[in-house]
């Protein structure tokens, strides 16, 4: 084992213990007590070093034939107490050794959690002690890193759903084959020719890493989408939709990353407990003109958990209704996608 | 203009009692005040008088009574609730509001039943309307069939497969339940079953041996708006009661997608049951988690809600209590935090783990098997950074003589050792823990015992870091390692051989402390302030705003066991709450989850930890803490106490000097000679010789007992020398190193009272009169309040020997005294510096704040400052009688004859403006169903049977029928009261069994044969729920307390 340290931009240092590599991201934790393999795989972490909030890690191994990917994402993963269970699989260290994915366990991850909660989501590293300084930075928008390079079509007997894959989980795509849809999964970059070259009665915007505002190209796409055919979004899919009919959207403090979020449907007064990985959000004073009108809000701290444009027959959602990790009290999101889909423009 | 506020009639849920111990306090209280919050009128209706619940700063109006329909009905009549609320009153204030939902009490009244609905609960409990209900949404219940006889459960059996569990439908804590093997052990288990279950009925289903068994706490409100506060994994398998697991939360062993799928099914299953409140339901999962299966539901608080509302901080009944009221989860904010949303659920950055309290060392008779009966009392909860170190805590928290390394497993055989994976005891952690130091695979001994390999991993992280450490010594890696883990100063002494001292010594030098971190519920994400705080060595701390005011700290009691009940969690609540009054900073340290003062908003700060001095030395630390109270939590915290003054801690009231000079008998019989007051002729023995000759001097009978005691363990009546040996061996055992008291045993009436002293003066009360003879523990005996046959002479007498005790030993606080009359004279037999389980009785008969009171004059403040008019009370208000609760039926082979060692697991008060009025209602609350007219059995021993005739002569003129046993019925025929003789025998036996008798009145005599005979009647009866008394006291008071009834009723 070698000592390992965190180190934060701003200056501030963690200690614990792993074995060897480093990394460079936007250091997060997410409060999620069960599905750590889920977390990792998430492609939504590519670029971040994931801390995580509950001090047991690794106690039934890594459930390998239910990743969100094939591989973990985060840059690297800090964690209390390493558990070497493998009663599901590979422990979760060898698993993550396959990849070359740094671990520091060991790690007093409360005092970390608490540190990001008020200094905000910060830029660090995570290395052998003494060599924070020389681990290299990354370069170019994650999304480019984790999307599919070409389409690939998993059939069903329902509606064609279009993804774009950002950095897609895998369980979105099983949610929508569980309902027995047609899925087409594009890489990020489709144009709205390719998109459409599917025939698809729906696009789904799926999730995916990093700052929204920085995605020009995919918020063209999008925008040239709208109105064109039915569309969802997921998580960055939802962003990217706001951006795409002229709303804007700004970094939280420390971001949502659980599972235990309190979301209301305003539309029922319906409230349910969802999964979430953001660390972005739709400024709502910017939703004015764009037609677009809040559906979903988070009942922690209110912010933006759903938004629709019936005119544009657009529905989207920031929260995870596929869970995994996380519950999927939400998944009604689906229904209501699908059914859009089947209904096609309202105009 | 000001309207009244609605009034809303709260059920509690009686006398403690396994399967039912304090967690309905805690949710009773959390009910009354959300009401109080709300601006409702809280009305609460408990027989248990040790309950915070039942003290009027909680609710505005309390009925101490028996929690019976006719007491509802007059309760509603007169105060015309606008509601009820039934769910945060355990299985009994379920039970009661069925049936009067059945009666149509509600409807008459008008009383809307608050919270899930009565037939909600129906389909929940109901066992084969509950199968159906799940069959219809698809969720797997488990293959099984109801019964109302035996007939039919073979049938189920013939096409099922054994083995099967039997559970009795509407019991507590699955009274009744068990597996049977076999047609012949079926036939036996069903018929108990039916016995016990208040509807004759049984539910017969398949055991699933090895399966895991995971429970969800639940919250739903009337708009369907529902989160899973907490999940819970019995590292136990199926089998063993849940309540006697040990427990660990949250879940560990399952992946997102196994506990997504069962807390999707909870979902769908309180949505189906349309619960609108707490609920709880149970899972079953196959070793390899491909199957689940619905185990159960309960649709009210419970225990595991006590325990998920402790172990996240979300305080489970009161959000209940508020939904019953019609709030929405989405519109009330998060409880922990204060910001956010109720909605949002609980996330931990810890591990909890809840271990069962047994009280089988009160019980040398007791088959200690652990099954699917409950047999714990209690519970302690503890919280670390990991499973190990919460389990290392929660075994600390126990106060078992020799925690995690007792040397008894060492001594078992291999073969002994195994017989506990497959049928296992109280002892089966550290069984365990020696076959992996014997080097057995973890994996051989996972299979055996049905418990996931997981924790069994777990289980020998400690056996190697023990190991590690008797090879390594103490090279500081390895100490900060080990205490990381959260192993105790005091076990990595004992597995060293050193002083646990220098542990510490060595520990402190190399700054290994602990940090203190708060329970937010939300995993460090947003400020919470609950100061609920738990500490962990070798992270660092959360950190705490100072605060202005002077800080003390009050010693909890830990878990309920037999001896120490819910009445010192009251004393210790109490006691917060005066500080609080004061001005003071009140800071609570308990590790019991199902208390009152373990709510996070009672104190100003709550302490979840282990009662050891290494615990709570930095507590009091990080605190500042000015001065300790250790005498509001019983025995335990007493002797707590002496341990942290011995580190110089400032102990308020009870310092070591007093508690010194009264527990230990030696010092005390000296002082009580000094002060030329009578006591027992006694002598303080150290070993076995030594007290056979003392007895002989003082002469037979004797009591033998050791010195600090909690609850009269081991105490004992001896007759004769050859009984003295081995009973004075096991005392001297038990007083681990303390001498043990050999008195002279006078018989006679007991007396107690609970004092106020400031030094100087002291303030009594009352007087409590015992109905049960001298001999028969205090905790244990039927008590009147005050007394009803003491002379003003006599009295003066009590308060003038009682002034003097508590001024010579510098009391400043509470003493408790109990007394004998023997002949015509006042024997002093103990004396006990702290809040005795009397204190809340006589506290709430008389509307003295006992508690308060015993706080301020601990600060310093005098009675004549207090304005407390010292000397004995007159009487100010109704009578009280306190009737004990045992819970032997849970207990399989012990005997229900009371004697010196406590027994009971609870008690019920009746109050009346008469002694046979409160008696009667004392009975009643302690569950007695005795009928104006029925039928009574005698039997009596040679001593007692002159005596036994005034009791038979006056049920007989009351019309009751009395069989009696032969000699008693030569005796009574003498008389002339005629009475049909019974043979003694099995069938004696079968004919109690099927509760033939209404009454039965059995005084035992010493003789070892005898004692066996009459064992198995008083077994009997207790299995049949038919009450015995042992007593003519009892029995003479009984027959008085019924014909004032019958005389009431027809005039």
């Amino acid at each position: 084992m070698t000592e390992m340290e965190i180190v934060l931009e701003d200056g501030t240092t963690w200690s614990g213990l792993g074995e060897g590599g480093s990394a460079r991201g936007e250091v997060v934790f997410s409060t999620a007590s069960t599905g750590y393999p889920q977390a990792v795989s998430d492609p939504s972490f590519a670029g971040q070093i994931l801390v995580f909030a509950f001090p047991m890690i690794g106690n039934y191994g890594v459930d390998e034939d239910l990743l969100e990917s094939p591989r973990p994402w985060a840059r690297a993963v800090v964690l209390g107490s390493l558990e070497k269970g493998t009663s599901l699989g590979p422990s979760f260290e060898e698993w993550l050794s396959r990849f070359s994915v740094p671990l520091v366990s060991g790690v007093d991850t409360r005092s970390l959690v608490r540190h990001i909660r008020t200094a905000g989501a910060l830029q660090g590293t995570v290395s052998p002690v003494g060599e924070a300084a020389s681990v290299p930075g990354n370069s170019g928008h994650p999304v480019a890193e984790v999307s599919a390079k070409s389409p690939e079509v998993f059939d069903g007997p329902g509606a064609t759903i279009a993804v774009i894959d950002y950095g897609l989980k895998q369980g979105i795509l099983r949610e929508l084959l569980r309902r027995g849809c047609r899925v087409i999964k594009l890489p990020h970059n489709s144009t709205r020719e390719e998109i459409l070259s599917w025939d698809p009665d729906g696009v789904l915007l799926g999730n995916g890493p990093g700052d929204p505002a920085l995605l020009e190209t995919e918020i063209e796409v999008a925008a040239s989408l709208l109105g064109a055919i039915p569309i969802g979004g997921i998580c960055l899919g939802l962003q990217i939709m706001a951006l795409a009919s002229g709303a804007s959207t700004f970094k939280l403090t420390f971001g949502h990353r659980g599972a235990n979020h309190a979301v209301v449907d305003l539309r029922t007064g319906r409230g349910f407990v969802t999964s979430q990985n953001h660390g972005y959000a739709v400024l709502e004073t910017s939703l004015a003109g764009t037609g677009m009108e809040v559906t979903h809000r988070n009942l922690g701290d209110g912010s933006i958990e759903g938004v629709r444009n019936p005119e544009q027959s657009v529905v989207a959602v920031q929260y995870h209704p596929e869970g995994s990790p996380g519950p999927r009290d939400g998944e009604e999101f689906f229904e209501e996608f699908l059914s859009l889909c089947e209904r096609g423009l309202t105009r | 203009m000001k309207t009244r506020p609605l009034s809303v009639l709260v059920l509690g849920s009686g006398p403690i009692r396994i399967g039912q111990a304090a967690e309905f306090d805690y949710s009773g209280s959390q009910a009354c005040r959300a009401l109080r919050d709300q601006g409702y009128h809280s009305i609460l209706l408990n027989s248990n008088p040790a309950t915070i619940q039942t003290d009027t700063g909680m609710a505005d109006v309390v009925y101490i009574r028996p929690l019976e329909p006719d007491v509802v009905e007059e309760i509603v009549a007169a105060h015309r609730p606008f509601g009820v609320i039934a769910t945060l009153g355990g299985q009994v204030a379920l039970n009661l509001c069925v049936e009067l939902q059945k009666s149509g009490l509600w409807e008459r009244y008008g009383v809307a039943v608050l919270g899930t609905s009565p037939g909600s609960v129906q389909r929940s409990e109901g066992r084969e309307d509950f199968r159906q209900a799940m069959l219809k949404i698809g969720e797997p219940v488990i293959e099984s069939t109801c019964v109302d006889n035996v007939r039919d459960a073979l049938s189920f059996a013939a096409v099922s497969s054994y083995p099967l569990i039997i559970r009795p439908d509407y019991t507590l804590g699955g009274t009744g339940g068990g597996v049977a093997y076999d047609i012949d052990s079926l036939k036996e288990r069903v018929a108990v079953g039916l016995r016990l279950s208040p509807v004759s009925r049984v539910l017969v289903e398949r055991y699933l041996q090895g399966w895991r068994e995971i429970e969800l706490e639940v919250v739903r409100d009337k708009a369907g708006n529902r989160l899973c506060v907490c999940g819970m994994e019995n590292v136990d398998p199926m089998g063993i009661h849940t309540g006697d697991s040990i427990v660990v939360a949250p879940v560990l062993t399952l992946s997102d997608r196994q506990w997504q799928r069962l807390r999707s099914s909870a979902f769908r299953i309180v949505d189906d049951l349309d619960i609108r409140g707490a609920c709880n339901v149970q899972f079953a999962i196959s070793p390899d988690a491909k199957k689940y299966a619905v185990i159960e539901v309960n649709p009210r608080a419970s225990r595991s809600s006590a325990l998920a509302s402790k172990a996240t901080g979300y305080p489970i009944a009161r959000i209940a209590a508020r939904i019953a009221l019609g709030s929405l989860l989405t519109e009330m904010p998060n409880p922990v935090t204060g910001t956010g949303s109720a909605l949002t659920e609980p996330a931990v950055d810890y591990v909890v783990v809840k271990f069962p309290r047994w009280p089988f060392e009160k019980f040398p008779g007791a088959e200690y098997s652990v099954g699917t009966r409950m047999k714990s009392t209690g519970e302690v909860m503890a919280i670390g950074l990991t499973f190990i170190e919460a389990t290392l805590k929660a075994v600390r928290s126990l106060d078992l003589p020799a925690g995690i390394l007792d040397p008894f497993a060492g001594h078992m055989s291999e073969t002994e050792l195994a017989g506990e994976l497959t049928e296992p005891t109280h002892r089966r952690l550290w069984a365990i823990l020696e076959l992996l130091r014997r080097g057995v695979p973890a994996a051989m001994i996972s299979e055996k015992s049905g418990i996931h390999p997981f924790f069994i991993d777990q289980f020998a992280g400690i056996t190697q870091a023990f190991d590690v450490l008797k090879n390594r010594g103490l090279e500081p890696g390895l100490l900060r390692r080990v205490k990381a883990m959260g192993i105790s100063d005091t076990d990595i002494a004992s597995s060293l051989c050193m002083d646990w001292k220098d542990v510490r010594q060595k520990r402190l030098s190399l700054g290994i402390e602990r940090g203190y971190r708060e329970v937010d519920g939300c995993a460090g994400e947003t400020p919470a302030e609950s100061g609920y705080y738990y500490g962990t060595c070798g992270a660092g701390d959360d950190g705490m705003l100072p605060d202005g005011r002077e800080a003390f700290a009050v010693i909890g009691s830990g878990p309920i066991r037999i001896g120490q009940g819910v009445e010192f969690d009251y004393c210790c609540v109490k006691a917060v709450e005066a500080l609080k009054s004061m001005g003071k900073r009140a800071v609570m340290i308990n590790n019991n989850p199902e208390t009152v003062s373990t709510d996070h908003d009672m104190s100003d700060s709550l302490y979840f930890e282990p009662l050891t001095v290494e615990d709570i030395l930095p507590i009091l630390a990080r605190e500042r803490v000015s001065g300790v109270f250790a005498s509001f939590g019983g025995q335990t915290s007493l002797k707590t106490g002496l341990a942290l003054e011995a580190e110089g801690v400032r102990i308020l009231g009870s310092p070591s000097s007093v508690v010194s000079a009264s527990e230990d008998r030696g010092l005390f019989s000296a002082l009580i000679d000094r002060l030329g007051i009578l006591q027992p002729l006694g002598f303080a023995v150290r070993r076995v010789d030594e007290g056979l000759e003392r007895a002989a001097a003082i002469g037979y009978p004797v009591m033998v007992r050791p010195s600090f005691v909690i609850g009269g363990l081991a105490m004992r009546v001896v007759n004769t020398p050859s009984e003295l040996g081995p009973v004075l061996a096991m005392a001297l055992q038990a007083g681990d190193g303390q001498s043990v008291l050999i008195d002279r045993f006078l018989p006679g009436v007991e007396f107690e009272v609970d004092v106020l002293s400031d030094g100087e003066e002291v303030m009594i009360p009352g007087i409590f009169e015992h109905l049960d003879p001298a001999g028969v523990h205090s905790g244990d005996s039927v008590a009147i309040f005050p007394d009803v046959s003491l002379s003003p002479s006599r009295r003066e007498q009590i308060a003038d020997i009682s002034r003097r005790i508590a001024i010579a030993l510098g009391v400043r606080g509470l003493l408790n005294i109990q007394f004998v009359l023997s002949g015509d004279e006042f024997y002093v037999i103990e004396a006990n510096p702290r809040a005795s389980r009397t204190v809340p009785i006589a506290g709430k008969l008389t509307g003295i704040p006992l508690v308060e009171l015993a706080v301020r004059t601990a600060l310093g403040e005098s009675l004549r400052e207090m304005n407390v008019a010292p000397g004995l009370l007159g009487k100010v208000g109704p009578f009280g009688v306190k009737v004990p609760v045992f819970s032997t039926e849970k207990l399989p082979g012990v005997d229900a004859l009371p004697g010196p060692t406590m027994q009971s697991t609870g008690e019920a008060l009746g109050v009346g403006s008469t002694v046979a009025e409160a008696l009667s209602e004392g009975l009643r609350g302690a569950g007695w169903k005795v009928p104006l007219k029925g039928k009574m059995l005698l039997s009596v021993a040679d001593r007692a049977k002159t005596e036994s005739a005034h009791v038979a002569a006056a049920f007989h003129a009351l019309g009751w029928k009395i069989n009696a046993t032969a000699g008693t019925a030569a005796l009574l025929k003498n008389w002339g009261i005629s009475s049909g003789p019974v043979e003694r025998g099995k069938t004696l036996i079968s004919r109690i069994a099927s509760r033939e008798w209404d009454l039965i009145v059995n005084i035992a005599s010493g003789a070892p044969a005898v004692l066996r005979d009459g064992y198995k009647m008083r077994r009997a009866a207790i299995e049949a729920s038919v009450p015995c008394i042992n007593n003519l006291s009892l029995a003479s008071a009984l027959a008085i307390s019924i014909s004032i009834r019958s005389r009431a009723r027809d005039s």
